[in-house]
């Protein structure tokens, strides 16, 4: 499923992977930032369709993404909204933008988590027939002072915890990442170990821009980041982290994600830097580290090794629970690239689609 | 009988093709219209106006007779055509231009903001519904 700037895209192949059907655009001219299944029932399927005229829709799928139906699209948060701060370093009224993420339960199919602009977490126990803040966060100490990145103040990244159904990670940019122990009701900032030189105090409480965070089912207390700069790790579910660039030839990115039976196989897409948004020299490498980080290795083959200048988002990579497991990446360019080997190979599954946001597999036996 | 025109985004999402024509009770204003409109269509309900204070989208503009509607009271009465049924009363998606927060930006790729450069909605004599 391709979430892109105009329109949403359902790519499918058999076990083998090297034929896709590309099905699309549904939602044409609408910016699909993310389209995600249910784990429990892979016919439903949650998707955000956005728009700067026409403003925020839920779009809901019970049959795998051939029919579609917008459920409810009211984002309101719970009693005062407040402040957050604004790039001069005054109060701004936060406001609802747009829904950047949304997470399925891992265990019921009405239940679906909404990541939102300005920063937000949501939550439906109806199919997402009706929204209710999950305010505890908004109601953070350091709330005020969470401050939009480049794109945004949007809640990106939401991590379900599949060992404990009251732990919930989620990342800001640029505030931080957060954990949740109680099903949403509090959470702690866990920044310990991040060190990030373009903020003031590099080991602020808060403002340090995590661009992804990414969980392995089988060792849930690891984290792995891809921040702003810096691929981190942590074995302790964010109490502390440590950096794991090692021998990366760049260490801003926005993707990260973990190999579906490897817990210490990690991906990474290397972007030049925060000014610059491409490959190093334009030649598209992604790199694995089956070592849990710090040593790494491009992968190359099949990915274009020339005048490559695009771009791969946050929530544009993603892998299959096929074996051996299968790693997809959308690129700003239009370009999706699988590879059905765990990143040894790689093939375009298309090539000219509008902007790529968002990048999900399903696994249907 | 209200008739009323839509963006083909909002057609679309709406299930329908050409004109609508409404029923609305009482004296027509765009808030008895819209009223009427999203009880008919709900999934229209946050695409025109906010949920909440019901102010008009800011890219969202209002037509008639060949008058820019948009920044009239909502609840001044729409032109006796337009309550009429002669004309119809159109919904259009406005030109619009530049940076700013109305305007999506891939997250996470965007040039750092500029507040220089935000731009307010054009009104857009040069909109063209489209049909």
């Amino acid at each position: 499923m391709v979430g892109t700037k105009k329109g949403a895209f359902i790519l499918t192949s058999d076990a083998k992977r090297e034929v896709w059907d590309v099905a699309g655009p549904h939602f044409a001219g609408w910016e699909m930032y993310h389209l995600k299944g249910s784990p429990v029932d892979p016919n439903r399927i949650y998707a955000s369709q956005s728009s700067g005229w026409f403003g925020q829709l839920i779009q809901r799928s019970d049959d795998g993404g051939k029919t579609w139906n917008p459920v409810d699209n009211q984002f309101v948060y719970d009693g005062e909204t407040g402040t957050h701060q604004w790039y001069d370093g005054t109060p701004y009224p936060r406001e609802f933008k747009r829904v950047w993420h949304l997470e399925p339960s891992l265990t019921d199919t009405d239940t679906v988590s909404a990541g939102v602009e300005d920063a937000a977490l949501f939550r439906s126990t109806d199919g997402g027939k009706s929204w209710h803040e999950l305010s505890g966060l908004r109601r953070h100490g350091t709330s005020n002072l969470w401050q939009p990145g480049a794109g945004g103040m949007g809640l990106h990244t939401i991590v379900l915890d599949p060992g404990n159904p009251d732990r919930i990670y989620i990342a800001i940019s640029a505030a931080g990442a957060f954990r949740s122990d109680d099903a949403g009701e509090t959470w702690i900032l866990i920044k310990k170990g991040l060190r990030s030189q373009y903020i003031p105090n590099p080991e602020a409480e808060v403002g340090h821009c995590v661009h992804r965070i990414a969980l392995h089912p089988a060792r849930p207390d690891v984290l792995y980041m891809q921040k702003h700069w810096d691929v981190m790790r942590t074995n302790d579910r964010g109490d502390l982290w440590y950096e794991v660039s090692g021998n990366l030839p760049t260490d801003f990115g926005f993707v990260i994600d973990g190999h579906a039976h490897e817990p210490e196989t990690i991906y990474v897409v290397p972007i030049k830097s925060d000014s610059e948004h491409f490959p190093i020299d334009g030649q598209l490498k992604v790199y694995r580290s089956k070592t849990g980080g710090n040593h790494w290795e491009a992968l190359t083959n099949g990915l274009p090794q020339e005048n490559c200048f695009v771009n791969v988002l946050r929530d544009a990579m993603c892998v299959d629970q096929c074996t051996p497991c299968g790693v997809y990446f959308g690129m700003t360019g239009g370009q999706v690239y699988a590879s059905s080997d765990s990143g040894d190979n790689w093939t375009a599954m298309v090539r000219d689609l509008p902007a790529v946001l968002s990048v999900e597999v399903q696994t249907i036996p | 009988m209200i008739l009323v025109e839509m963006p083909a985004h909002l057609r679309q999402l709406a299930k329908v093709t050409g004109t609508i024509h409404l029923d609305v009770v009482g004296l027509a204003t765009q808030t008895s219209v819209l009223d009427a409109l999203e009880a008919r269509y709900p999934m229209l309900r946050g695409t025109i106006r906010d949920h909440v204070t019901k102010r008009r989208r800011p890219f969202i503009r209002f037509f008639a007779c060949e008058e820019d509607l948009s920044h009239n009271s909502p609840e001044d009465p729409l032109p006796d055509a337009v309550a009429e049924g002669r004309e119809p009363f159109w919904i259009v998606g406005a030109i619009a231009g530049g940076l700013r927060d109305d305007i999506p930006v891939p997250y996470g790729s965007s040039p750092a903001r500029d507040k220089s450069r935000l731009h307010a909605a054009r009104p857009s004599s040069n909109a063209r519904p489209d049909r």
